[in-house]
């Protein structure tokens, strides 16, 4: 399996994602994991049943990230050869155009069979493609897809985008949902000492986890937050993450005013990321573009309701009304609304809570993902 | 096993007739049609992306791939993503005839060759017409130190590394830190012919494998 984020190194959910799937697949198969190296952590280590090589990337400067992203495949690559070299693999497994030439390459190598997971596309989180650079990340991901043996996406909504973007028969596509280990998120006591970090004895969290990137809307929450604090004074909201976007947001959030009441924590680990979920009255997730959302099963599986964006993948992982609330991409009325009839409620919150887990322990089960991931593996044999 | 005696030979480069830039397309022909009239099997890969698919020339089997990704971005983008191209139809002559050798030309296929070396545990000579060092106006550029690395990567993981001229051999020598590796053979010097058939026949004969 080849993937550019892997614990500790996280970048979006795809680590946490490959990180999950490999545990639950080495249950019944030897997974080997080829990743980028990251400060601190071993080059070669056993990680839950799976074997991690981590590569050193950062082997020369590069005049952009498109680039280095080549380059890191020249070093992926030389590692994954290595790896190969001598050995029976039965599967290559991708995530991502960023590793694709690698994949590819090592397929054509080995003569292997090759599965490519396309997250997310560059025509998706760009809303089209504009510059020869987004063009460049759309004809690979567009190859991958026809070098690839199987490709899996992780919702309908991206099940429809991949195959009428590149042309993929529907027959070659496996939808398989990302998954969640509920034994590691799941109700729990709040910390108090924890909670005060971020908000104070009256206040009620309303929490935000992920990339500080356009697409993923986070200034349609902060538009949202006047019209909430006006019905609900109480209401503190906590952006968790970074991205290049946080300067603009927190301008926003001055300008409206609000900036005592919205409270950006920077990146924070794992564990406090589950503190905050046991802490958090509600999630917001107001992405323009999601092909999946984890943290939406992140906040489910830890009984959090969500109000989310009727978008993508959270569109198939919210239940209207029992598990949450979706609500139209780029609208902070509408999502204002939406959290104000969550916290206005407290029954109906609870019942949500309820319902989102058993979902999420009904649906999304890392087992389940996993059964699911070996029976395509073995459709290919 | 592998045959110990030299029968085949796979070429990777950028450049071959007509398909020329620089100097590398003269050199790839000469050695491929020279090593041809000894008998021994030869196979060309390289790039060319209007006359795509297989031939037969000189009594040489070319193999020209085309860029599975068409925007052109930079060199340093285009190098990675045609090396899967170059793995697949290499790999398909290694599968198919068999290759005892590897000679890759410059950094370019650099990537290809050090894969299909690992893979195949076959042994690789490199030959540079120049380095990075020699031909870029600013060499702390990142782009050159990026081509610096993949030629140094090239460089080492060659069980030969060869020279067209004293400079780069020298060049290679002291930037590289090849004491050793780097010596210089001219393509089309009968001479220099009989030297690196030499040295291709040692390395099948040892069994120099990639590691």
């Amino acid at each position: 399996m080849l993937s550019w984020e892997y614990p500790p190194r996280k970048v979006g959910g795809l680590a946490t994602h490959v990180y999950e799937l490999t545990k639950a697949l080495s249950e019944v198969a030897e997974i080997h994991v080829v990743t980028c190296s990251f400060p601190g952590a071993p080059d070669t280590e056993s990680a839950k049943g799976a074997t991690v090589h981590r590569v050193n990337v950062y082997t020369a400067p590069s005049p952009d990230f498109l680039t280095w992203t080549m380059l890191m495949n020249a070093n992926l690559l030389k590692a994954g050869a290595k790896l190969l070299a001598g050995k029976s693999f039965d599967v290559i497994h991708c995530h991502d155009w960023l590793v694709a030439p690698a994949c590819i390459a090592l397929k054509h190598a080995v003569d292997g069979r090759l599965i490519a997971t396309i997250h997310s596309t560059e025509s998706g989180r760009r809303r089209g493609i504009h510059t020869d650079y987004q063009r460049v990340i759309n004809e690979i991901e567009g190859w991958l897809t026809y070098e690839a043996n199987k490709v899996v996406c992780c919702s309908w909504s991206m099940v429809n985008e991949v195959a009428s973007l590149f042309n993929v028969p529907r027959d070659k596509i496996w939808m398989i949902p990302n998954g969640i280990d509920t034994e590691v998120f799941k109700p729990t006591q709040p910390d108090g000492l924890f909670r005060k970090m971020y908000a104070n004895q009256g206040e009620r969290i309303v929490l935000y986890v992920g990339r500080l990137v356009p697409e993923k809307g986070v200034n349609v929450l902060i538009g949202a937050v006047p019209k909430i604090l006006s019905s609900h004074p109480d209401a503190k909201f906590v952006i968790v993450g970074e991205g290049y976007a946080k300067e603009q947001l927190m301008s926003i959030a001055k300008h409206l005013g609000v900036e005592q009441k919205v409270y950006f924590t920077g990146y924070l680990s794992d564990g406090d990321v589950r503190k905050l979920l046991s802490s958090a009255y509600l999630q917001v997730i107001p992405s323009l573009y999601e092909p999946f959302g984890i943290v939406c099963l992140e906040a489910a599986a830890s009984g959090v309701p969500v109000v989310a964006s009727d978008t993508g993948g959270l569109s198939e992982i919210v239940e209207d009304g029992a598990t949450g609330f979706k609500v139209p991409p780029d609208n902070s009325d509408a999502l204002a609304a939406a959290v104000n009839a969550i916290l206005s409620d407290g029954a109906l919150r609870d019942r949500m809570s309820k319902r989102a887990r058993e979902r999420a322990v009904e649906r999304f089960s890392m087992k389940a993902i996993a059964d699911l991931t070996m029976e395509m593996y073995r459709s290919l044999f | 096993m592998r045959p110990m005696t030299l029968k085949r030979v796979l070429v990777l480069t950028a450049e071959y007739p007509p398909r020329t830039i620089g100097e590398v397309a003269a050199s790839a022909r000469a050695l491929s049609k020279r090593l041809a009239t000894e008998g021994i099997l030869v196979s060309v890969v390289t790039f060319d992306d209007w006359r795509p698919g297989q031939a037969v020339e000189e009594g040489v089997r070319v193999c020209r791939v085309t860029a599975p990704v068409r925007t052109f971005y930079s060199i340093l983008t285009w190098a990675p993503l045609v090396a899967p191209e170059f793995v697949r139809a290499s790999s398909s002559v290694i599968r198919g005839e068999g290759v005892d050798l590897i000679h890759s030309f410059e950094w370019v296929t650099g990537l290809p060759a050090i894969t299909l070396k690992a893979v195949y545990r076959l042994p690789l000579v490199c030959t540079f017409h120049s380095i990075e060092a020699q031909r870029a106006a600013d060499k702390d550029s990142p782009l050159s130190q990026s081509i610096s690395f993949l030629e140094k990567e090239l460089a080492r993981e060659s069980d030969v590394v060869t020279a067209t001229n004293e400079d780069t051999a020298r060049m290679l020598r002291s930037e590289y830190g090849l004491p050793e590796k780097a010596s210089v053979i001219r393509f089309g010097v009968e001479s220099d012919f009989v030297d690196l058939l030499s040295i291709y026949r040692r390395l099948v004969r040892d069994g120099k494998r990639g590691s």
